[in-house]
């Protein structure tokens, strides 16, 4: 089954087109990655998924029956998506344990105000939601920073606890940033094993954005390749990594440019 | 988790982070505490009395202004529109209109909730000082409706409102014993449901907006939701409090609600500690009595005559300066690093300031 069919979508910021009518399609229970120089629209794209932005044509279909252009953003999490950002999008000041109970916000009961206000309905939820929160930090491994100030952590760590929000609404689909930015080696492999046990344990399909082409080709199922808003190439990574015209965007084009120069 | 084990003599003790926190939240004091408030008048005279009585309204409304500042993260210098809207609605509905006091007083607070709606949906797209700003306009707009519209509201001459309160088995008149165990059975109903409010996903739900609205929204919160929701709350509690204050004053003009009582309600919050309910609390009684203090603080140290509003305005730029640069997290700020102190005595960390306000209570 088709988790995601993008059809035709396309985007300009004032004459400036991000997305050039891109066409693709997910599968279910993929890891799908995302690759492209800088400016050739992959976080746009993302943005486009979460309806932070509007895009001008196209569709996104989502489980192949509800059109993302039609939904509110703040639909988006209830309907089973969650992403990550590429700059980190944390509450600063809040204790890490609370920037992981927000993302449970989409699966909390209670929908009532005036529930709210009853000690039982409350502490019932409270409980249930200090609970599920300690299970994502465990999954994570990052149980004993809880009651941590999130803006006093490194920021390795901040982007676990960015993952651990977006993990928190139980997401059908994860849209992951740029999840080894800024990272060491084997805080990259760290993460590279950790997305890999959350398609295993969630059953969860994740699409990245990367940079660091080790990580693409050892976890990805697929890759597409962005270039100024229009598709390269979508394949496998062996595939994708040997084609001439991917090379020759992501090595640059001194050939053909010093061929016109002599 | 965080543990760590220490020897005495033959025990050994088990220490872990999650066990300091469940222990922060054990609430022992709270039912001597409102016993001590109501026993309060067996030992004040009446002046006194009528002094708790400003400090209840004023701790509602710094309450109100905290789950919308506070919380929320939407500066508003608003906050003496609604109070004027709650009184002057509390008027029109009880003297003119001859309603029930207590339905007065509710719907004087839907009515601000509801004009609420005008500045709370623009701020979906106003943020920070311009909010504020526009937010300020609204005050203007309601002191300059309420002089214009003056067969209702008897514009500048004030309106008279009544001073006795009628609930249906009994009545009380402000300024009395009987008064002060309404009011302060509200307040203590507004502080507990205010707490168990903020610390629910609606609260969650409110610090995340004010922390980052981007992630906030991809976390699935309704920003325009919970933002008309904080200034709906907000200016409900504001408009109820302005209710109160117009039966405990008894005359209500439009000077009272200027956009002084604004800055007065900011300065109450940064006092006491932004984005707490008890700081709100102690903000508000800090403000109300300091006018008594410089009193006694004249009567001490300065030559007969000086004028206290000269010493008033002295004092209180002081204040605030003092705060702002010392304690931005205010008293509630300061209390809580002494209590931590003491709870973790012999494993304090350093920066223990910061750590006590992140574990605060709501």
């Amino acid at each position: 089954m088709h988790i995601l069919d993008v059809e035709d979508l396309f985007i300009s910021f004032r004459g400036l087109t991000a997305l050039n009518g891109i066409s693709f399609s997910v599968e279910e229970g993929e890891i799908f990655g995302l690759i492209g120089t800088n400016g050739s629209g992959k976080s746009t794209f993302f943005n486009c998924v979460n309806r932070l932005y509007k895009p001008q044509k196209g569709r996104i279909i989502y489980k192949e029956k509800i059109n993302l252009l039609r939904q509110r953003s703040h639909r988006i999490p209830e309907l089973g998506i969650a992403r990550t950002f590429q700059n980190l999008e944390l509450f600063h000041y809040t204790k890490v344990l609370e920037n992981i109970m927000v993302g449970l916000h989409p699966r909390l009961k209670v929908r009532r105000l005036f529930k709210h206000l009853s000690p039982k309905a409350f502490n019932a939820e409270w409980e249930w939601g200090r609970n599920e929160a300690f299970r994502i930090l465990d999954f994570l491994g990052i149980t004993r920073f809880h009651g941590r100030l999130v803006s006093s952590l490194p920021y390795g760590l901040q982007k676990l606890i960015e993952l651990g929000r977006a993990l928190a609404a139980r997401p059908d689909m994860l849209l992951l940033d740029e999840p080894s930015a800024g990272m060491n080696d084997q805080e990259s492999r760290e993460i590279a094993r950790m997305i890999n046990s959350i398609r295993e344990d969630y059953g969860t399909t994740v699409l990245l954005v990367e940079h660091d082409m080790n990580l693409v080709q050892s976890i990805c199922d697929r890759l597409c390749v962005l270039d100024s808003g229009n598709i390269i190439k979508i394949g496998k990574p062996d595939e994708v990594t040997k084609d001439p015209e991917v090379l020759k965007i992501f090595l640059g084009e001194e050939t053909d440019a010093q061929a016109g120069r002599h | 988790m965080r543990t760590f084990t220490i020897k005495l003599g033959k025990r050994r003790i088990r220490f872990s982070d999650r066990m300091i926190k469940e222990d922060d939240e054990k609430r022992w004091w709270i039912a001597p505490m409102i016993l001590g408030v109501y026993l309060l008048p067996i030992v004040l005279d009446e002046y006194s009395i009528y002094l708790l009585h400003l400090i209840a309204v004023a701790i509602i409304g710094a309450v109100a202004l905290d789950i919308l500042c506070g919380f929320c993260g939407q500066l508003s210098l608003g906050h003496a529109a609604f109070m004027g809207i709650g009184a002057y609605s509390y008027g029109i509905l009880h003297m003119t209109l001859h309603l029930g006091s207590i339905l007065s007083l509710l719907l004087a607070g839907v009515m601000g909730a509801f004009l609420s709606l005008l500045v709370g949906i623009p701020s979906l797209r106003l943020k920070g000082l311009y909010l504020a700003i526009m937010t300020m306009g609204f005050v203007f707009i309601t002191d300059e409706s309420i002089r214009y519209f003056s067969t209702w509201t008897h514009g500048v001459e004030g309106f008279r409102v009544s001073r006795v309160i009628d609930l249906g088995f009994t009545k009380l008149s402000s300024g009395k014993v009987g008064f002060f165990y309404f009011i302060y059975t509200l307040v203590i109903l507004v502080v507990v449901l205010a707490r168990f409010l903020l610390d629910s996903k609606v609260g969650r739900a409110f610090t995340s907006i004010r922390d980052s609205d981007t992630a906030a929204e991809v976390s699935g919160i309704n920003l325009l939701l919970y933002k008309v929701l904080a200034f709906a709350i907000s200016s409900f509690l504001a408009s109820f409090a302005g209710g109160l204050m117009a039966i405990i004053i008894g005359t209500i003009s439009p000077e009272d609600f200027n956009i002084w009582l604004s800055i007065n309600y900011l300065i109450m919050l940064v006092i006491g500690g932004m984005g707490a309910v008890y700081g709100a609390v102690i903000g508000a009684s800090f403000i109300v009595f300091l006018p008594e203090w410089i009193t006694a603080l004249r009567d001490a140290f300065f030559p007969p005559g000086t004028e206290i509003a000269v010493l008033q305005y002295l004092i209180y730029g002081l204040i605030i300066l003092v705060f702002i640069v010392f304690e931005p997290h205010g008293i509630y700020g300061r209390w809580l690093v002494i209590k931590t102190y003491w709870k973790k005595f012999p494993f304090n960390e350093k920066r223990i300031g910061r750590m006590a306000w992140i574990l605060r209570w709501r």
